[in-house]
């Protein structure tokens, strides 16, 4: 399969009051073209500053220390850290375009929407007429499911949550991105709205052939879209692989511990396991693998170094030295 | 069972505006609502946001004052209660509220927190009994050991620790029932269902009875399964029943829709759902309520000049399995 | 036994924090130590520096010598030893006004904004009244009918016509946090309005109470110079607003030797509303972080 984004060994630092904020820790990553990717993970995992760095638009207080993005679309490569900001600006939206997390904020309260498309759009210096950016944007917000009409004519506040994140996805596609990054798409929104995000998102893959990486805490997003799903925990990967093997046949105790913990609503009632202890502070990290203290696999080995991803099956990797062990459901 | 909660046709009204320039305007937030709790029950309460489970919650705590209706504390309208007697039920009658941030005082410790109860209340008579009880609530809410918690302030807890906290507060006048207002949706993953285990642990141990407020079908499921839910939708109450039948044999079509449109962490359960087509994506603004029932203009099975006409009885379809819905009119 | 020293380090520890967020902000601290320095000296130093206050007509304006480090005044008299001398009556106004103006918004403020209804309208329409009142001509009238013999007259005027500006701020931020979740779970607990609005909502205000105190101390010490000046107040003790009135009427004008006369109080006047400005950096620095969430 072809890669369209492939992430080498990033790592990105914040600084804090308290010392440095180790966010992101020699990440991995490859997103083939047409497929939809989950970046799954719990608060401070780092998989919004990974997001955020895709497109290098990380608050000023981060610094990619060290790795490389490589995007090669539409017949171009960049090496995306190393562009500058006059490169960027031309980079981001036309390939690679980002829906944040919330919705109402993203809008001026006192302009209606057309307006701030156009502010937007200029923003962006795009060669499109008024004409030709009106006509794009009714098919859009067509695609989308909204009477365009209306929509263009109203203020922030006159639309619900979801019709917002719904203007939102569309003012993404606006230049034909091939990578769409959606970072928690959904969670501001009650579950009827949500339903009607995750079908106009899928409609949307498969009508464009887009690139999707789905950025999330909850499991049920990863489930719902992904055709893969990497799990992060204390800022690494430590589990990537396909959705079912995910979720059917997780290599990873950390993985393993977040689908016991998850309950569903229509399967079978089943008894849940949570786990132990709390996430560890990212300023002070434990030695060796970051999961073992609330590990039921640890060993000593485990405690002496942190291990890298490793290659289980095909398309399955895990960063964990027990794998086998939890394979065979043995611990001992 | 004895009922220690009634609610007899509650309403609550909040006006807005009625300014120089803004005219008064009435939000029906609750309507006509009817339940009722049993000692040592589990009573889980979903639906989306706005949809007055909230309001429900502060309603029985006694926070807020019903517009109209009855709140009988085992068989007591606690706004008609002498003094003494509303002090009791108060203090029988604790709240846990979502945002472990906000629900507890940033400046006081943890030590703060729970003597001040207790020694206002004279549930202790000594500062050291006070120090012995304060150990015994950590203990029993998980925080040990003891002395590694006791003289914390809040912000140097975890979420989940905050949230232990708070539900050791709400033990210290010896409860009978604890409202619990999205308890967990604010936590991680994996900290949520050790939260959920805790408070199960709380009814097995001092039969405590629980009004579960929650929008997350899923964890209702879970914590509520051997106890009762009920629906709302706008301020209304369309469906109420044992978990497992409401949850297995939706009957109410808001119930049905939700249960189809909520994704689960499961890849083969969530792909393999259908999706019911509502006749509008948008929830309607409690300023502008349909007429009739209030999800007729949404609801696939709307039957023109009866749904939108009359407000819906509650019908009972099974023992102690009651909808709200015209559409059962026939079958009684 | 243990719990106590337990205890008694983590007061020790949170005190050397303070000291340590003091330190912080360069300008705050500075503010800070000149702040103690005029208070040691305003109330220290007349045990010190004696005063001689017989006319010397053969050193009548004096420049600055080792003798007369500021010179002297249109007596002959020592002007150092009357800026050491005169400080006290200001700072005893200046605080008993800060802290009277305090007091009354914020017992009010506070109370409107958790009673609210009639109390609140009442109390909010009471203090736009008072902030609509012209202040300095009022205490001018007031001057010319009650005897403003004590600092404790002049701060409780000061006092009753400065609360207001505080008040609708208390307000505005007890409405705010009265909606706070453990707000609503001291009610729950049943703990009481006076506990409540005392130690959950007042505590978290600190910060803006302390620097709002500070700030109308500072107006405090122009009003009071202010009046002093315009001669409203009986001129009985020496104090620094007395000297500037003494420098002007008898001196500055003719004589351009007296310019340290005129100047010296007016120095320790600003020097003393810096101290106060500056200090509230510092006081920002020390209670912000600890409200904050990553200390």
């Amino acid at each position: 399969m072809e890669n369209i984004l492939k992430i080498e060994d990033l790592y990105i630092e914040y600084k804090a009051r308290r010392g440095l904020v180790k966010a992101v820790r020699g990440v991995d990553l490859d997103l083939y073209k047409g497929e939809t990717l989950a970046v799954i993970g719990e608060s401070g995992s780092g998989k919004t500053t990974l997001g955020l760095s895709i497109i290098k638009l990380l608050p000023s207080s981060a610094r990619i220390s060290q790795g490389k993005i490589w995007y090669q679309g539409n017949g171009k490569k960049y090496e995306i850290v190393s562009l500058d900001n006059s490169r960027l600006r031309k980079f981001r939206w036309k390939e690679i375009a980002m829906v944040f997390q919330s919705a109402l904020n993203a809008f001026n309260p006192v302009i209606k929407i057309w307006d701030h498309i156009v502010d937007t759009a200029e923003s962006h210096d795009i060669k499109m007429t008024r004409e030709e950016l009106r006509v794009k944007v009714l098919e859009l917000l067509r695609l989308v499911q909204l009477d365009p009409e209306r929509v263009l004519k109203s203020y922030p506040h006159e639309l619900s949550g979801g019709m917002r994140q719904r203007v939102l996805i569309a003012l993404a596609l606006l230049l034909d991105p091939q990578i769409i990054i959606l970072d928690e798409p959904t969670t501001a929104l009650d579950i009827l709205s949500q339903r009607s995000i995750l079908e106009l998102l899928k409609k949307i893959k498969e009508k464009l052939n887009l690139s999707i990486i789905l950025i999330s805490h909850d499991l049920s997003l990863a489930a719902e879209l992904a055709d893969r799903v990497a799990v992060m925990y204390a800022g690494s990967l430590v589990e990537v692989g396909s959705v079912y093997d995910i979720f059917y046949k997780p290599l990873h105790p950390y993985t393993m511990g977040l689908i016991r913990a998850v309950p569903t609503v229509t399967a079978s009632m089943r008894e849940l396991i949570s786990i132990p202890g709390s996430p560890p502070d990212l300023i002070n990290l434990p030695e060796g693998c970051k999961f073992h203290p609330r590990c039921e696999y640890k060993i000593e080995e485990c405690l002496k170094e942190e291990p890298k991803l490793i290659k289980a099956s095909y398309n399955h990797y895990t960063a964990c030295i027990r794998w086998e062990n939890i394979r065979n459901g043995k611990n001992n | 069972m004895e009922k220690i909660i009634e609610l007899k046709n509650i309403s609550k009204f909040f006006t807005i505006g009625g300014g120089f320039f803004t005219p008064k305007k009435t939000l029906r937030v609750l309507e006509n609502l009817n339940l009722s709790i049993g000692k040592g029950e589990i009573f889980c309460l979903v639906g989306e946001s706005g949809c007055g489970k909230t309001t429900t919650g502060k309603l029985i705590a006694g926070l807020l004052k019903p517009t109209s209706g009855e709140i009988l504390f085992y068989g007591k309208d606690i706004w008609k209660m002498g003094k003494e007697e509303f002090k009791t039920y108060r203090r029988s009658v604790q709240i846990v509220h979502q945002d472990p941030y906000s629900s507890l005082n940033p400046i006081k410790t943890v030590y703060d927190i729970l003597s001040t109860p207790l020694l206002k209340h004279h549930i202790v008579r000594s500062n050291g009994q006070c120090e012995e009880k304060i150990s015994e609530l950590l203990k029993i809410v998980d925080l040990t050991p003891v002395e590694d918690f006791i003289y914390k302030y809040p912000h140097q807890l975890s979420g989940g620790q905050r949230q232990r906290v708070v539900i050791a507060r709400a033990l210290t006048l010896n409860p009978e029932f604890i409202v619990a207002d999205e308890a967990v949706s604010m936590l991680d993953v994996s900290i949520r269902l050790s939260i959920i285990k805790l408070l199960l642990s709380l009814k097995k141990n001092f039969d405590m009875t629980f009004l579960f407020i929650t929008h997350d079908l899923a964890m209702a499921k879970y914590f509520g399964w051997s106890g009762k839910i009920g629906v709302m939708y706008l301020g209304r109450l369309v469906e109420i029943g044992p978990t497992p039948k409401v949850l297995e044999n939706p009957l109410h079509p808001y119930t049905k829709a939700l249960l189809l449109a909520v994704p689960e962490a499961d890849p083969e359960v969530t792909r393999s759902k259908k999706v019911m087509e509502l006749r509008s994506l948008d929830l309607p603004s409690l300023l502008n309520l349909p007429p009739g029932c209030r999800f007729s203009n949404r609801c696939p099975f709307m039957e023109p000049g009866r749904c939108d006409k009359i407000e819906p009885n509650l019908y009972e379809l099974e023992p102690e399995h009651y909808v709200a819905c015209e559409l059962y009119g026939e079958k009684v | 036994m243990d719990k106590k020293i337990r205890k008694i380090h983590l007061i020790l520890g949170s005190l050397r924090d303070t000291f340590r967020l003091l330190k912080r902000n360069k300008v705050g601290f500075a503010g800070f130590i000149i702040l103690i320095f005029i208070i040691l000296m305003s109330f220290i130093g007349p045990y010190i520096v004696p005063f001689d206050t017989t006319s010397r007509l053969d050193k009548i304006y004096v420049k600055p010598s080792w003798e007369h480090p500021l010179g002297t005044d249109s007596q002959g008299r020592d002007i150092l030893a009357q800026i050491v001398h005169g400080g006290r009556d200001v700072l005893v106004v200046a605080f008993l006004t800060g802290f009277l103006s305090t007091l009354i918004a914020i017992s009010l403020g506070s109370l409107s904004a958790f009673i609210g209804g009639r109390f609140d309208s009442m109390i909010t329409s009471l203090a736009d009244i008072v902030l609509t009142i012209p202040h300095f001509p009022l205490l001018s009238v007031l001057a010319a009918f009650v005897k403003l013999k004590n600092p404790l007259m002049i701060a409780f005027i000061l006092a009753l016509l400065s609360w207001p500006g505080l008040l609708r701020a208390v307000r505005a931020q007890v409405l705010s946090l009265k909606e706070r979740d453990f707000i609503e779970a001291a009610r729950a607990l049943d703990l009481g309005t006076p506990y409540i609005v005392f130690s959950e909502i007042l505590p978290n205000m600190m910060n803006y109470i302390v620097i709002s105190f500070i700030l109308s101390m500072t107006s405090a010490v122009y009003a009071q110079v202010g009046l002093i000046l315009l001669g409203l107040v009986p001129l009985a003790t020496h104090n620094w607003g007395v000297m500037i009135n003494f420098a002007w009427t008898r001196g500055a004008i003719f004589y351009k030797h007296s310019i340290y006369y005129i100047l010296s109080p007016i120095f320790a006047i600003s020097l003393f509303q810096w101290s106060l400005v500056s200090f509230t950096r510092s006081l920002e620095e020390i209670f912000n972080p600890r409200l904050g969430q990553g200390a």
